[in-house]
């Protein structure tokens, strides 16, 4: 509601002018309940209908235009985190209270939507890394909340669903890591109270935004202070882009010392996804403090420099608190999100190849050869930019690499992006278990080290997993391709009734190689005494020479149908069943009966029946035309001795109370009624209290003095105003002044003198053609006049006339064209009226039995 | 809290005036029907005569509207230009043809016989065959309301036709019965109801509940 | 314009073949209807639009608004001892103008307009009261009453009392009212209700035979209408 300001009246939401002093109203200031919609006055804490706690913040909704312009201040649902008391170490410091708190908001939502929709691989080798990394994530993200903003604790939410498959060895990974982030996050509490530049310290960031969007640098691992926030709000000017924002804070952060000139060495690096290519962190799965190395654009999109040298150390590679379930493929987005996805996918593979690794050989491995056997396997870090282009682990091992686990990822390159730096294998990778699940599929990037049972199958390798997973290799320069084994080296060509993974065939380039598999794979001394059911040999795709094999298309192509008839529960249960059961219908016999209909309808053929039965009567009358017709048993007998009770030289008033639509019926009662009165030389006074009643009038008078040349009449015309009009009429006549339709005042024609008022009026006639006007003489005139009225209405208005005719507010009626008939027989005139009577009848009873047809089919059809 | 100013200006020129003046004229002309005075029924002959006046006026109003929105569209360039554009000229031209006379001269008879009278006829005769059509497709017999509403049409139908008095003289008298008694009947209850509605919608009109006329 | 009418069209004569020739072409148009909706037909309505606009229009502005401003103009050139009479004259149509303002897209012109509209109301609310009380309410209620008393035969007052009933069932039928819990409101609600569904019958039968005049008034238009196709304009029958 809005109140005036004037009077305080309580005015719709929309009104512009207030209800009672027509004041120009203020916008409403009213606040809309987030929940149930409901409009409370501003400053109400609470909804008025259902209760919701309104925002404080709801005073900018006043300045709305109207209260459909105020977006609604939906605040997202946030569940409650479930408790992980079973998980945690005893001895591990408490977590602070922030961890208790339910951190969800809206950026981690919508990764965690990411994260669900991608499908999961197939490969047994990415579910062993995904699960891993889920697991890691799962451990880490629900331990240390400080160290995390909402985003990542939202990791909480798909890890614990698979908390359950966390291994031991990877929750003891999680409580190291829980302990060394408590005890980190102590010391930066520290540092933040001292009010300066921990210079050693790692600085965490706060939330800062700067460009307004919702992005968080905490999972960077730097902290900014409030100097450093300075700083960023100082040159929030020039910040323009996400990537601006993001390379400002970095340089802020003293994240992009050595980097930069690294950055800038990259002249052939392709633009970078804003997420993917600007900054990516990964938190290592151990405590250490391995150096973030995060890229910045700046070479590609020119981010802003930033002057002043970076006050922190490179950002803190925490716990595997950020690493987050990974899948096949990842859409980056350029949030902060994606950097956590990124990171976590850099975790991730990290993961499986140091798993990989450990377990062939425990050697020091360089972090970008840990890498690079996991870029032979794309379906668990490939990711999939917001420009559709495949982004992967680069494979290649450089020395542009940077602490343990942080992993530059970039597009599809040619130049060699810098991976892990070479350096020792990180704890937490060598405490790893023997990883069975996780390193019995993963060939490794050295062909020589290739597990013997992977080199076995190199020729047939594109036929392991699935024919998408195998063509949607990343985009690889010559150095990288090299590196690969050979099987790998081209994407498999997706076969064409195989296929079954989503987006296959990307990048699928090159005709995949003959598949010869082993011949102990079809070996029936292997495989024993085949009892296949199918006796399908499968000739083309992977799978050739393979019998026993489900007919892809069969399964497809075939409906559905219900092995077992399930109990149905409801009618709609029963339906479905019904519909399932039922054959496949045709569709193109449904397209040919429509065009066929779309020419000659049941309306059409009806409408030519009646018209037939208008026409044919009117060419091959009845030899006595107006048969049946008697007037004397009708009321037309009655309306009759009306008329003719008006003596000669007598005056009467007619009424011409119908259009020019009801003419066709009227007319000729009309006609019939001139005619009689005129051959009687009974004056008549006509007027109407509708503007074409009058024309009608002068038609049908100057037609009977053509044939009457004494009779005398006055067209009054057109007395406007309907009720207010015929109660002056009824009450005060005509008066002296008043000029008929020939500009005659009243005051002069003859029958002025004759008829001061409606009293002395012989008979008055009332011509109706509608319901309006008929009930108008009745209430307005008839009360107040003793002249007696008649009135010749059309068919329509029959029972109206006939219920004024039992109430003796009408002494008699005359029902339209029949009624016209019987006139003109009884007056003996000649008219269209019984000329046209045979036509009428047939119709009429061509409709009556259009109405018995239709429910004798009616019923017809309920007895079948 | 701080009480809102009232205008008494607007006040009275959007509200108290308005509603004086309906319920000043409605009393004066409602007590004038039911008492005998001279002077009482000069002044309500007075007010209704202006009110008849101001009933043209109100048709005017209606016309001119009409005519507005149709040149509007013209200006507009609408899709239905062209026949906005043919009712703007035949309005123009038809109004010039009778305005000399006021409907009672030659031009005004011949578009009346010519031009006013077949199309409003013709357009009443389409609806035989639409009626038709509807009569078949909904007039179905499913309760017993229905069953009497169809019978009912029948019968005054077919007894309405004359010479179906040839065939048996019972098929008019069963019409004429089913006019004077049942529907009778059904149409006084229909017209009392109207009369009761009217009277109660007046009198929220007179006593100023209903102020359809005010903002 | 009459006179110019008068000389170009001779009674008979061209212009009245002209106008029956024009006039079979405008119900031929309006008849296309019913093979579907089309251009044709979109012009008949147009015409009939047109011509109704204009007619209405002129005949109004001519037999109201000229002879009031006419006589307004003799009581003003009457002055001063016509001023009841220019006051008589000019009231009316100020009231009138005002109602015109409704057209201005200025809001003070549509607040001006409501004095009109007010007087409107006022005098239409006053005279559909009297009406409905002295022309339908009593007459009516007077007729159902008198139906009862035994005239006639003994199948006129049986026919007097079928119509009371079924006026009084036709007036519970439109009854809403809650039944009370006490016995004798139970009792008195189940007769009203059964009562007011045989009102229902009675008003059932009403609508058939107002469908059924109905239909025959539009049977009259469409026959009148082909005999003037057949017999006017082709000449066939």
């Amino acid at each position: 509601m809005i109140y005036c300001p004037q009077c305080g009246t309580a005015n719709k939401p929309n009104s512009k002018f207030c209800k009672n002093c027509a004041a120009l109203l203020a916008p409403s200031t009213d606040v809309r309940c987030p929940i149930c919609g409901t409009m409370n006055p501003s400053g109400a804490p609470t909804c008025a209908n259902c209760g919701t706690r309104l925002s404080t913040t709801s005073a900018a909704v006043s300045d709305r235009t109207t209260p459909a312009d105020t977006p609604e201040n939906i605040t997202p649902f946030t569940p409650p985190e479930l408790p992980q008391a079973e998980n945690e170490d005893e001895s591990a410091p408490p977590a602070s209270p922030a961890a208790s708190r339910p951190l969800f908001n809206r950026s981690s939502s919508e990764w965690l939507r990411r994260v669900q929709k991608t499908p999961p691989p197939e490969a047994p080798a990415s579910n062993a890394v995904a699960a891993s990394a889920a697991a890691l994530v799962a451990a880490a993200s629900g331990t240390d909340a400080t160290n995390l903003t909402a985003p990542q604790s939202l990791a909480q939410a798909p890890a614990r669903v698979e908390e359950e498959d966390v291994p031991d060895w990877l929750r003891e990974i999680q409580n190291k890591a829980d302990r060394q982030a408590a005890a980190q996050s102590a010391a930066e509490s520290v540092a933040l109270a001292q009010d300066s530049v921990p210079a050693p310290k790692k600085p965490q960031l706060s939330e800062i935004k700067l460009t307004g969007d919702d992005y968080d640098y905490s999972d960077i691992g730097g902290e900014v202070t409030d100097e450093m926030k300075a700083q960023l709000e100082a040159q929030a000017g020039g910040v323009q882009t996400m990537d601006d924002e993001i390379a400002l804070a970095r340089k802020l952060l003293g994240l992009d010392v050595d980097e930069a000139p690294a950055a800038a060495t990259e002249p052939q690096a392709p633009p970078l996804v804003p997420l993917a290519a600007s900054v990516v962190a990964a938190r290592t799965l151990s405590g250490e403090e391995p150096r973030a190395e995060i890229e910045t654009p700046a070479a590609e999109t020119g981010a802003m420099a930033v002057e002043e040298p970076p006050q922190a150390p490179a950002a803190q590679m925490a716990s595997p608190d950020a690493i987050q379930p990974i899948s096949s493929e990842t859409t980056l987005a350029p949030d902060k999100d994606g950097i956590s996805l990124a990171g976590a996918i850099a975790g991730a593979v990290a993961v499986g190849a140091a798993a990989a690794k450990l377990t062939d050989k425990e050697d020091d491995v360089t972090a970008g050869e840990l890498i690079e056997p996991q870029a032979t396997a794309p379906a668990e870090v490939t990711l999939v930019t917001s420009d559709e282009t495949r982004a992967s682990v680069p494979a290649e091992a450089t020395n542009e690499t940077s602490a343990a686990g942080a992993i530059m990822i970039t597009e599809g390159t040619e130049s060699a992006a810098p991976t892990l730096e070479t350096g020792e294998v990180p704890e937490w990778l060598r405490e790893m278990a023997p990883e069975q699940e996780a390193s019995a599929t993963l060939p490794s990037a050295d062909e020589d080290e290739l597990p013997q049972w992977v080199q076995e199958l190199a020729p047939a390798g594109a036929a392991l997993g699935t024919v998408a997973y195998l063509s949607e290799l990343p985009e690889l320069d010559q150095a990288e391709r090299d590196e690969l084994p050979e099987w790998l080296r081209e994407p498999v060509a997706p076969m064409s009734e195989a296929a079954t993974e989503p987006g296959s065939g990307d990048q699928a380039e090159s005709q995949t190689p003959p598949v010869e598999l082993p011949s102990w794979f079809s070996d029936p001394a292997v495989t024993g005494p085949t009892k296949d059911p199918f006796e399908v040999v499968e000739m083309t795709g992977p799978l050739a020479g393979i019998s026993g094999i489900l007919p892809l298309a069969l399964a497809i192509t075939e409906p559905h149908m219900l092995a077992t008839p399930t109990p149905a529960r409801s009618e709609g249960g029963r339906v479905f069943q019904s519909l399932l059961a039922e054959p496949l219908a045709s569709a193109a016999r449904v397209e040919t009966a429509d065009k066929r209909k779309g020419l000659f309808t049941v309306n059409h053929l009806l409408y030519l029946l009646i018209l037939l039965a208008a026409l044919v009567p009117l060419f091959f009358g009845l030899e006595q035309a107006g048969l049946g017709l008697n007037a004397a048993t009708s009321g037309t007998a009655l309306f009759y001795d009306e008329l003719e009770s008006v003596p000669a030289n007598g005056n009467a008033l007619l009424a011409f109370e119908y259009t020019p639509g009801g003419a066709v019926e009227l007319d000729a009662a009309a006609r019939a009624i001139v005619n009689d009165l005129a051959a009687r030389r009974v004056n008549v006074i006509a007027l109407a209290s509708n503007p074409n009643g009058a024309t009608l009038a002068q038609n049908i008078l100057q037609r009977t003095r053509e044939e009457f040349p004494e009779f005398t009449f006055v067209n009054v015309g057109y007395i406007p105003g309907n009720e207010a009009g015929l109660r002056a009429l009824a009450s005060g006549w005509l008066s002296a002044g008043r000029q008929d339709v020939n500009g005659v005042a009243w005051g002069s024609t003859p029958l002025a003198g004759a008829v001061r008022n409606m009293d002395e009026l012989a008979l008055t006639v009332l011509i109706a053609g509608d319901d309006a006007a008929l009930r108008a003489w009745m209430e307005q005139v008839e009360p107040r006049v003793s002249s007696p009225i008649i009135a010749a209405t059309s068919a329509q208005l029959e029972p109206q006339a006939r219920n004024y005719v039992n109430a003796d507010q009408l002494q008699a009626s005359l029902r339209g064209l029949t009624g016209a008939a019987e006139l003109e027989l009884l007056s003996n005139q000649t008219g269209p009226a019984v000329k046209t009577m045979d036509a009428f009848s047939v119709v009429s009873l061509v409709v009556a039995g259009i109405i018995i047809v239709a429910n004798v089919m009616l019923l017809a059809r309920r007895k079948k | 809290m701080e009480q809102p100013r009232i205008n008494i200006g607007v006040l009275l020129r959007r509200q108290l005036i308005p509603v004086g003046i309906a319920l000043g004229v409605g009393l004066i002309v409602l007590i004038g029907q039911f008492i005998s005075n001279s002077t009482l029924d000069s002044i309500v002959g007075v007010l209704v005569s202006w009110g008849a006046i101001v009933g043209a006026f109100a048709l005017l109003l209606g016309l001119a509207n009409l005519g507005m929105f149709h040149a509007g569209r013209i200006l507009k360039r609408d899709a239905q230009m062209p026949f906005s554009i043919l009712i703007v000229a035949s309005a123009l031209v038809v109004f010039l043809l009778v305005l000399p006379s006021g409907g009672a001269g030659a031009a005004s008879q011949w578009v009346m016989r010519y031009l006013y009278q077949p199309l409003e006829a013709s357009f009443l005769a389409l609806l035989v065959f639409f009626i038709g059509s509807a009569v078949y497709r909904a007039l179905r017999i499913r309760t017993w309301e229905m069953a009497l509403f169809a019978i009912s049409a029948i019968v005054v139908l077919v007894g309405s036709v004359p010479f179906m008095a040839v065939v048996s003289p019972l098929i008019p008298a069963a019409k004429e019965w089913v006019v004077n008694v049942p529907a009778l009947a059904g149409v006084r209850g229909i017209l009392l109801g109207v009369a009761l509605g009217i009277i109660a919608t007046g009198l929220r009109l007179l006593t100023g509940i209903d102020r359809p006329y005010s903002h | 314009m009459d006179t110019l009418f008068n000389s170009v069209c001779s009674s008979g004569g061209f212009c009245d073949a002209l106008g029956v020739w024009l006039a079979a072409l405008l119900t031929i148009l309006v008849f296309t209807y019913l093979i579907r909706d089309t251009f044709l037909f979109r012009i008949a309505s147009s015409l009939l639009v047109g011509t109704a606009i204009g007619f209405v229009s002129a005949v109004v502005i001519r037999n109201v608004l000229y002879p009031l401003v006419i006589a307004l103009v003799d009581d003003i050139f009457a002055l001063p001892g016509s001023w009841l009479a220019v006051v008589i004259d000019l009231l009316p149509i100020v009231l009138g103008v005002s109602l015109l303002m409704k057209l201005t897209p200025n809001f003070r012109g549509t607040t001006f307009s409501n004095i009109g509209l007010a007087y409107l109301f006022g005098i239409g609310a006053a005279l559909a009261i009297g009406g409905a009380l002295s022309g339908l309410l009593v007459p009516q209620l007077t007729a159902t009453m008198i139906s009862v008393a035994p005239q006639g035969d003994s199948l006129d007052w049986l026919n007097g009392l079928l119509i009371v009933i079924g006026t009084l069932g036709a007036f519970l039928a439109f009854r809403f009212i809650q039944p009370g819990d006490r016995p004798w409101q139970r009792v008195y609600d189940t007769i009203t209700k059964g009562w007011g569904t045989l009102g229902r019958g009675f008003i059932m039968v009403a609508f058939g035979a107002l469908l059924a005049s109905l239909i025959s008034a539009r049977v009259s238009a469409l026959v009148g209408q082909l005999y003037f196709l057949l017999h006017d304009w082709l000449n066939l029958i």
